[in-house]
């Protein structure tokens, strides 16, 4: 330990100011905080509010991401061998095989983000921003694994670039970069992203299932006719049905990270434990989304699509609602800072999200519009938190002065 | 004649109407998926300014100050829709890709501004060369969208393929929200070049 | 009233009075040509529909020229009784009411056009307007059927307000070649032709593949497509008939 100490002090010198490598100094800072703590934390409060700095709490987000990212890449191979019918299905082999489709992505995405992130640090004279360690693993889990590599480069780039650096990079975006990443793929390309199939690699020299079209829950869900029974129609479809253990396990075709609620939830224990994600912005949107949900089951559904009549706890574990919940809608830039915030912008979430999810035609799954769109009203609301505190108090202490007076 | 050559040139991009003064950015949104549209749409925006300008300022003198604005309505108005039938005539095609937008010339700012801020207070010929300048200004920056957006979108430009048939156009680019990220790109490369903030 | 006052109404009126003038002006000197560009529009996608190539190699539009002489000596437009389903003799265009110029769906007409290709006299192929909803807008088409009444000869679509990229396939080349040669009209009944969700069985004599992405665009298409044939089949079922 010692002797790493020493080395990076060694080093030091020529990234210090007058050095010959000076203007690559945020490179040196990036690795010398990344293994020690920093002599100085976070001074200026941002946006958290505590006394760690901004590069362990984005560890912490890591580290509970790694349950979703081991899932994912067991998941995707075992979708490839399940849908292909390879006939190896043990749980080395979906490793392997899922390691294949998912690494380069992620790579892929670290790499390019990356070198987006040096280039803006060096030109402006800032240290790294941590949040990329963040931003480059949370976006390639929000792809399908079918997602061409070209593409992962060119969305991580929109993302760092317009969702970041041109508001200042991090601590100053308005929107949730890995968010806005997805959203341009989206839009950019949606024969890839669209969502209404997936995205599991059917390899026309193997064995594949007959007529596999790989349509999501959520698709199946939105084209059930008007008096149709929606959670038969699930259970009936896909090569294994859709059932709710089935889909809260995640072991469904669907994006890298998002089909297992199981894996978000344990991170979601560990982002609430460590005090790194807010378990009121979850709870709110847990709560918008029961709210929701129960209101259209009680439409009738023989005039409305039987969309409406699904039950909420099936909103829960279909499409990627777990994982935008647990680690997109908690990011502490994008979200409301203000303890009511929190819980309005949790709740106003899980109620976009159900109402995307339903009454739109166009676009099969609600999370990534939901809470980019609430990232933008994040700070509304807490203006309106903060004012109606002030309020609040002026109406107390003038009661007070009349009762004095 | 120094004075000339600025009012033609300053409006390219020192005093751009769209990228540094932010007028006319709802056309620069709607009509520059494509080459061929964004260019008539230049083309038709610039004859009306021009002539709106001359006309203003030749009637600068007799027109009275509490209803000059009024009187700008109308000639701009007049102006815009006899361009608009023009186009319907003769270029059926674009002008039904144009839609509203040729007729929305009325309400882009670039026009009445330029009507306001320059032909009241100048003789004819300096309000002509201002609404060239204005117009070429706008053109600019209209064309440079539509190249990126055409070219991004459909690997085409001017309908002629320029990548090849194997590139996956870019949805984003075709759509609106596309164009105002591209626009606020530009923006913001003029702006670091020229040094121009609006804090100056 | 002051004199101010008064010399500004009147240089307002003065001022109106010219742009009215140079306005009806223009109008009436380009009226005659804008007719013509739409007329020849229309007949543009009607000549499409029937299977006419409308634009040559270098891109550049058929003539108007040529346009009317196909009208002239193949197509004469007809209209049928929508409830009926019975052709109107002597009943033209002009005689439409102002109402059913406007309309935009078939829902809205109550005189439906029908354009009839002959050759030598002999009745060759039938065109008529499709349209409807599709995702975000109203789609405008043709579609053009053989002389048997129950084989497509090709359908068009010429107007919409898709996304590009998605639903605003439906104007291109690979889309709209897919309904050639698809059977409409089979052992007796009306067979209803489908876009599907992604690619249509082999061989299938009614399905077109999908558009990946637009599912919603082809469910309208479908849905308005099948409707405006059943109308127009209370004549094809009377034409079959005879």
């Amino acid at each position: 330990m010692k002797f790493l100490l020493k080395q990076l002090e060694e080093g030091r010198k020529p990234f210090m100011p007058g050095g010959k490598l000076e203007r690559l100094h945020p490179l040196y800072e990036a690795n010398d905080t990344f293994l020690f703590t920093p002599s100085e934390v976070t001074h200026g409060a941002p946006h958290v509010r505590d006394a760690i700095d901004i590069k362990r709490t984005m560890i912490m987000v890591v580290l509970a991401l790694i349950p979703a990212v081991l899932f994912g890449i067991w998941n995707a191979g075992y979708q490839f061998n399940m849908v292909n019918q390879t006939g190896d299905t043990g749980m080395i082999a979906n490793l392997i095989q899922g390691a294949m489709i998912v690494m380069p992505i992620i790579l892929v995405s670290y790499l390019v983000g990356g070198l987006w992130e040096v280039a803006f640090a060096i030109v402006r004279k800032h240290p790294i921003n941590e949040g990329f360690l963040v931003t480059g693993l949370l976006f390639p889990l929000t792809l399908p694994p079918t997602v061409p590599l070209w593409q992962v480069a060119v969305g991580i780039s929109f993302g760092v670039v317009i969702g970041k650096e041109v508001f200042g990079g991090t601590g100053f975006n308005v929107l949730n970069p890995a968010l806005t990443a997805r959203a341009f793929l989206f839009f950019a390309y949606p024969i890839n992203l669209s969502g209404d199939q997936v995205w599991t690699k059917v390899d026309s020299a193997m064995n594949s299932i007959q007529g596999f079209t790989g349509a999501t829950p959520l698709a199946i869900a939105a084209q059930v006719p008007a008096g149709g029974d929606v959670l038969a129609a699930l259970h009936q479809a896909d090569y294994a049905g859709f059932d709710w253990m089935r889909m809260f396990f995640g072991t469904i075709g669907g994006s890298i990270g998002e089909t297992s609620a199981l894996a978000c939830l344990i991170g979601a224990v560990i982002l609430i434990l460590s005090g790194v994600g807010s378990w009121r912005i979850m709870a709110g949107s847990v709560l918008g989304l029961f709210a929701a949900a129960t209101l259209l089951n009680l439409l009738p559904g023989e005039h409305f699509k039987a969309f409406t009549q699904l039950p909420f706890h099936y909103h829960m574990v279909m499409g990627s609602f777990a994982f935008g919940t647990v680690f997109m809608a908690t990011d502490p830039v994008s979200s409301a800072a203000s303890t009511a915030g929190k819980w309005i912008y949790g709740f106003l979430i899980g109620v976009l999200i159900v109402i995307i999810r339903v009454a739109n035609p166009a676009y099969p799954e609600g999370v990534m519009l939901a809470i980019l769109f609430m990232n933008v009203m994040a700070p509304l609301i807490d203006h309106i938190v903060v004012q109606s505190h002030i309020r609040q108090r002026k109406n107390y202490l003038r009661k007070f002065s009349y009762a004095k007076g | 004649m120094a004075k000339t050559k600025e009012i033609i040139l300053d409006p390219l991009s020192d005093n751009n109407p769209i990228t540094i003064q932010i007028l006319g950015i709802c056309s620069a949104l709607a009509v520059t998926v494509k080459m061929e549209t964004a260019a008539v749409m230049a083309i038709a925006l610039t004859v009306v300014l021009t002539l709106s300008n001359v006309a203003m300022s030749l009637l600068r003198t007799v027109t009275p100050g509490r209803i000059r604005m009024i009187v700008e309505m109308s000639v701009i108005a007049s102006l815009v829709i006899v361009a608009d039938q023009f186009l319907r005539a003769y270029l059926f095609d674009i002008s039904r890709q144009l839609s509203v937008f040729v007729g929305l010339i009325i309400t882009n700012c670039i026009v009445m501004g330029r009507a306001e801020a320059f032909a009241l207070q100048n003789p004819p010929l300096p309000s002509l060369l201002d609404g060239i300048g204005n117009g070429l200004g706008y053109s600019a920056v209209l064309l440079t969208v539509a190249s990126i957006r055409e070219i991004l979108g459909s690997g085409s430009w001017f309908g002629l393929q320029v990548l090849p048939a194997s590139y996956q156009g870019n949805g984003l680019a075709l759509l609106a929200p596309g164009a105002f990220i591209i626009i606020g790109l530009i923006i913001w490369a003029q702006r670091t070049i020229i040094h121009k903030y609006e804090e100056d | 009233m002051r004199k101010d006052d008064l010399y500004a109404i009147g240089f307002a009126a003065l001022v109106c009075v010219v742009c009215s003038l140079v306005l009806s002006a223009t109008a009436q000197l380009l009226k005659e040509r804008q007719d013509m560009e739409v007329e020849l529009d229309r007949k543009l996608n009607v000549l499409k529909a029937f299977g006419v190539p409308v634009v040559d190699e270098a891109g550049k539009k058929l003539s108007k020229e040529k346009v009317d002489t196909y009208f002239e000596t193949n197509i004469s437009e007809v209209f049928l009784d929508k409830e009926t389903g019975d052709l109107l003799t002597d009943f033209t265009s002009a005689d439409l009411p102002p109402a059913e110029l406007r309309a935009r769906t078939i829902e809205d007409k109550e005189h439906l056009p029908l354009y009839v290709w002959r050759d030598d006299g002999q009745i060759q192929k039938y065109a008529f307007p499709i349209s409807g909803m599709g995702l975000w807008s109203i789609v405008y088409g043709y579609m053009a059927l053989d002389r048997d009444l129950s084989t497509i000869i090709g359908v068009t679509f010429y107007k919409h307000g898709e996304t590009p990229g998605l639903g605003g396939e439906v104007s291109t080349e690979w889309f709209q070649s897919q309904f050639h040669d698809k059977v409409i009209y089979k052992d007796g009944e009306l067979q209803p032709i489908q876009v599907v969700k992604g690619e249509a069985p082999a061989g299938s004599d009614h399905q077109v593949d999908g558009i990946s992405g637009a599912t919603m665009t082809g469910n309208g298409l479908n849905q308005f497509m099948n409707r405006d044939l059943q109308y127009y089949n209370r004549y094809f079922s009377k034409v079959r008939g005879s």
